[in-house]
């Protein structure tokens, strides 16, 4: 685990990696960090669009708000685990002559990541806390749950840093998974009102319990939109699976760590 | 240990090779019979101790294992087998500006490349001032490293590379950057690291940087040490190794002398008309070549070699005799001249390379790269390299009413 404590053990070199990556996400400008919200911003006015308007899929008023209270957790779950990817294949010089903790690399990408998530969180909250009253109470629930969340990308993000310099089609692969898998996650609709499952209840909780990222997005959007407090269950799985990631980030890089400056 | 020393002890390290250039995630899982890796032993059971404020040399032909020892030094990646100690800071000048960011300033990017090579906020503040005085980049210090030239950026890299306050400094053949008064500074600086009682790990092909350098030299041939000891004799059994390579780019390597030995150049000058030794000529002078010979083992007459070469290097002539059918036994030494009537240059800096070689099979006794250097003063009208000869005649002078 010292592995994930290195980023208080060399807060400096943390620190100037993080600064580099800020730098080529946002361009380090504020505009910058206003770009990277266009993309969740078309999502939101695209889906809803969609499935409220032209389909009346689902009457959840608000639909707007249900939709970026969703999409907040998945939109850093997918950007910080596909952009740490390249993150040691993109340094190969560094990789291969330097010794330095080389897992600030993709630490440092899901650093920059959680400055969009917290823009993102903070509009979404907000927003709620003007339009839906009920979420005045019970907002704050949200907030620690963003520390599993972290941890969930970051061993996700380490884990595959490391097996992309290996194995190069795990960039591709992503790619190719990410949207099937958004699909998948309940961000534009809710497990309990799809007409569909009746009679296929399993289908739903496959996607509830396979799915690891659909107790996160229900657990921080029950509080920021609903007004309800997050099920215990989500909570405790929330946990779980941020310490598993934790600890698979831990065992890919420690067995590949010598592996990956030898590849490059 | 004390800070500065190294201590390997029978290392190896193996290197998994895929015949393709990229294994996939499919491939992987298939496990095809076809991509099982081949392994390479890059580094074979190698010992040595470096005691602090020693500087030893590490030279090989390409594939030898240099490198890979420097990189395992460097601790990029660990031996396979055998201990290995590094005790101390290391400063590596394996890659310059380390982690460099082409949209920071350059002030950023001391501080993001220092930290990378281990250094804490408030050690590079301390450096801060040093490191850019020896970049000499105190007006473009505030810009965006996009905006510098590659020798500027070349600059910063070192300057901060040899800024780190390293125990042991590892230094790849390409250490010297920059214009010929940086390229100075640089080897001051690490000579100068030297006399500071540090440890230093040199790998090169010159032969003139490691006798400057290093009192020790390792000798590497597929991955073992072939021998450790004086570099003067580590470059001689260099030079001998070298003579049995059959790749001519790699059979110099950047050494100015290499060979097998049985023949020797002893002596080689220029000499004028007058028959006085000249570095200056001018276009279309006499100008003479004297090449002493000597034979020190059993040998037939070998063949001489003759190579004009500018100043870059590049191949102007040849020429080419046999000593034998010159007339010489082989025994003993000889005198030759090589003799040009009207030198066909105009002007530059050019060099003669001189080669001994055995005229059945192409053994090299004995090459030098530069043997004499000179220079050619234009005279006259001429331009160039050579001197362009030719006839000017007029054909046919056609009058305006006709055309």
């Amino acid at each position: 685990m010292s592995l994930y404590a290195d980023v208080v053990r060399y807060p400096d070199l943390f620190l100037n990696i993080f600064r580099r990556e800020l730098h080529g996400k946002y361009r380090g400008s504020v505009l910058g960090l206003a770009w990277t919200l266009v993309n969740p911003l078309a999502l939101i006015a695209v889906y809803t669009l969609v499935f409220s308007v032209l389909l009346k899929a689902f009457d959840i008023p608000h639909y707007p708000l249900f939709v970026v209270s969703g999409l907040v957790t998945w939109v850093f779950f997918n950007s910080a685990v596909q952009m740490a990817c390249s993150s040691l294949f993109a340094q190969p010089m560094l990789v291969k002559q330097v010794r330095f903790p080389r897992h600030m690399l993709p630490l440092a990408v899901v650093a920059t990541n959680i400055v969009t998530l917290g823009a993102m969180l903070a509009i979404a909250i907000v927003l709620n806390l003007v339009i839906i009253p009920e979420t005045r109470t019970t907002f704050w629930a949200a907030l620690p749950l963003v520390i599993p969340l972290v941890a969930l990308a970051s061993g996700l993000a380490v884990a595959f840093a490391y097996l992309t310099v290996v194995y190069r089609d795990i960039e591709h692969l992503m790619i190719t998974i990410f949207l099937p898998w958004f699909f998948i996650t309940p961000v534009f609709y809710t497990l309990d009102r799809l007409p569909g499952l009746e009679g296929n209840e399993w289908v739903a909780d496959v996607i509830y319990y396979v799915n690891f990222v659909t107790p996160f997005v229900q657990a921080i959007r029950d509080p920021i939109f609903f007004g309800e407090l997050p099920a215990l269950g989500d909570v405790i799985y929330c946990v779980v699976a941020g310490a598993v990631s934790l600890v698979l980030g831990v065992f890919v890089a420690s067995r590949m760590d010598d592996q990956v400056s030898a590849t490059l | 240990m004390t800070p500065g020393t190294i201590r390997a002890e029978n290392i190896s390290r193996r290197f998994r090779v895929y015949p393709q250039r990229h294994v996939t995630l499919k491939e992987a899982i298939v496990r095809r019979r076809h991509l099982r890796p081949v392994e390479v032993w890059a580094v074979r059971d190698v010992s040595f101790t470096i005691e602090p404020g020693e500087s030893v040399g590490f030279m090989g032909r390409n594939g030898s294992g240099k490198t890979t020892l420097l990189r395992l030094l460097a601790g990029v990646f660990r031996p396979t087998n055998g201990s290995l100690s590094v005790d101390g800071r290391i400063g590596s000048l394996l890659e310059l500006g380390a982690g460099f960011h082409q949209d920071f300033t350059g002030r950023d990017n001391i501080y993001l490349s220092a930290s990378i090579y281990g250094l804490r906020k408030q050690e590079v503040d301390r450096r801060f001032e040093e490191i850019v005085e020896f970049s000499e980049l105190d007006r473009f210090i505030d810009l965006p490293l996009r905006t510098y030239s590659a020798g500027m950026h070349m600059r910063l890299g070192f300057a901060i590379a040899v800024n780190v306050d390293a125990d042991i400094l590892l230094l790849d053949e390409v250490f010297a950057v920059g214009d010929e008064a940086f390229q100075r500074k640089c080897i001051d600086r690490i000579l100068g690291f030297r006399e500071q009682g540090k440890t230093i790990a040199f790998v090169s092909h010159s032969a003139a940087a490691l006798e400057r350098m290093c009192d020790r030299a390792l000798l590497l041939r597929q991955g073992r040490v072939e021998y450790d000891g004086d570099t003067a004799e580590a470059i001689r059994q260099y030079q001998v190794l070298l003579a049995g390579e059959e790749n001519p780019a790699e059979r110099s390597a950047g050494l100015r002398e290499w060979g097998t030995g049985e023949v020797r150049v002893t002596e080689a000058r220029l000499v004028g008309a007058d028959g006085e030794p000249r570095e200056y000529f001018a276009t279309e002078d006499p100008l003479s070549l004297r090449i002493r010979v000597e034979r020190l083992e059993e040998t037939p007459p070998p063949v001489l070699a003759v190579e004009l070469r500018d100043s870059s290097g590049a191949l102007l002539g040849h020429s080419a005799r046999d000593l034998g059918e010159l007339g010489w036994d082989g025994q003993g030494g000889a005198e030759i001249r090589f003799d040009v009537e009207r030198l066909p240059l105009v002007e530059g800096r050019f060099q003669f390379n001189l080669t001994l070689a055995n005229s059945a099979n192409g053994r090299r006794y004995h090459s030098i790269e530069k043997a004499v250097d000179f220079a050619v003063v234009p005279q006259g009208e001429s331009r160039g390299f050579f001197l362009l000869e030719g006839d000017w005649t007029l054909v046919e002078a056609v009058s305006p009413a006709e055309a």
